[in-house]
């Protein structure tokens, strides 16, 4: 299936960026744009996934590794309401990996991975992410 | 679904990130050289196979703690950091770099009380 990604961020120090599919774009933005508190945690833990040497930490951890793509997960507030973003790890053919916001959710209950979950993640696999250049209109697809 | 170009997406996204105020900006600059020491001393207790609870144990602090500075919830002090320094036997280096681009050099002055209470709430 492919898709479509933008890049938000890019780190000054390695080969990588942090970026969101452009379909579930909107849906982020407006999570995260809700409230301040969001915002911040996020602007922290972006800059704490790419400018520093450990990409995986307590609120940024792979979850799944299938062939083309990897799956990882951003935990903002994992003792709050526990909302994640399920993200798509790829590495383009300049070897720049970029980490895409792709799966938006909210209130996650269960601390293990369900199976309605694990559904959605398998979906993610199947994504073929290629970056839309400044100028894109979705509305072109 | 409501269209949106790419730029417009990525000016959204720009746009609630960059709104900060001096306090958050402050905030944030706080956090990320925490982050710098947070990163290593991560590295060092996976090589070393040491978990967050025998660190916590060792400092003589709470893993609970622990935890929440590892996670950006609580800020990191110097106390904690120095006795994290002797309990994994390592030392931090440090260098200061200028910055390329233009930064505020000098904020308002805030008052000692205001300043202390901010900081509480952190």
């Amino acid at each position: 299936m492919r898709r479509n990604f933008i890049v938000l961020r890019r780190s000054r120090r390695y080969n990588r960026t942090i970026g969101v599919d452009i379909a579930v774009a909107e849906e982020i933005l407006q999570f995260l744009g809700s409230s301040r508190k969001y915002i911040e945690k996020t602007d922290y833990l972006f800059h704490r996934i790419l400018e520093h040497r450990n990409i995986y930490f307590d609120n940024y951890k792979r979850i799944k590794t299938f062939q083309r793509v990897h799956i990882s997960e951003i935990r903002i507030f994992p003792n709050g309401d526990n909302c994640r973003i399920y993200c798509c790890e790829v590495n383009d053919k300049n070897n720049l990996q970029h980490i895409i916001m792709a799966k938006l959710l909210i209130k996650k209950k269960d601390r293990e991975i369900t199976k309605k979950i694990e559904q959605q993640l398998e979906v993610l696999k199947n994504y073929q992410y290629e970056e839309a250049k400044s100028g894109y209109d979705q509305s072109q697809i | 679904m409501k269209k949106l170009k790419a730029d417009m997406i990525k000016a959204k996204f720009d746009e609630i990130f960059e709104n900060r105020t001096e306090q958050e900006q402050l905030k944030l600059d706080a956090y990320m050289l925490m982050a710098a020491f947070l990163s290593e001393i991560e590295i060092i207790l996976e090589h070393e196979k040491i978990s967050k609870k025998t660190l916590a144990q060792k400092i003589d602090t709470s893993p609970s703690y622990l935890t929440q500075v590892f996670r950006g919830d609580k800020p990191l002090n110097f106390m904690t950091l120095a006795k994290i320094q002797t309990a994994l036997n390592i030392q931090f280096e440090t260098r200061a770099l200028k910055n390329q681009t233009t930064r505020p050099t000098s904020f308002k002055k805030t008052p000692f009380k205001k300043r202390q209470k901010e900081m509480a709430s952190y």
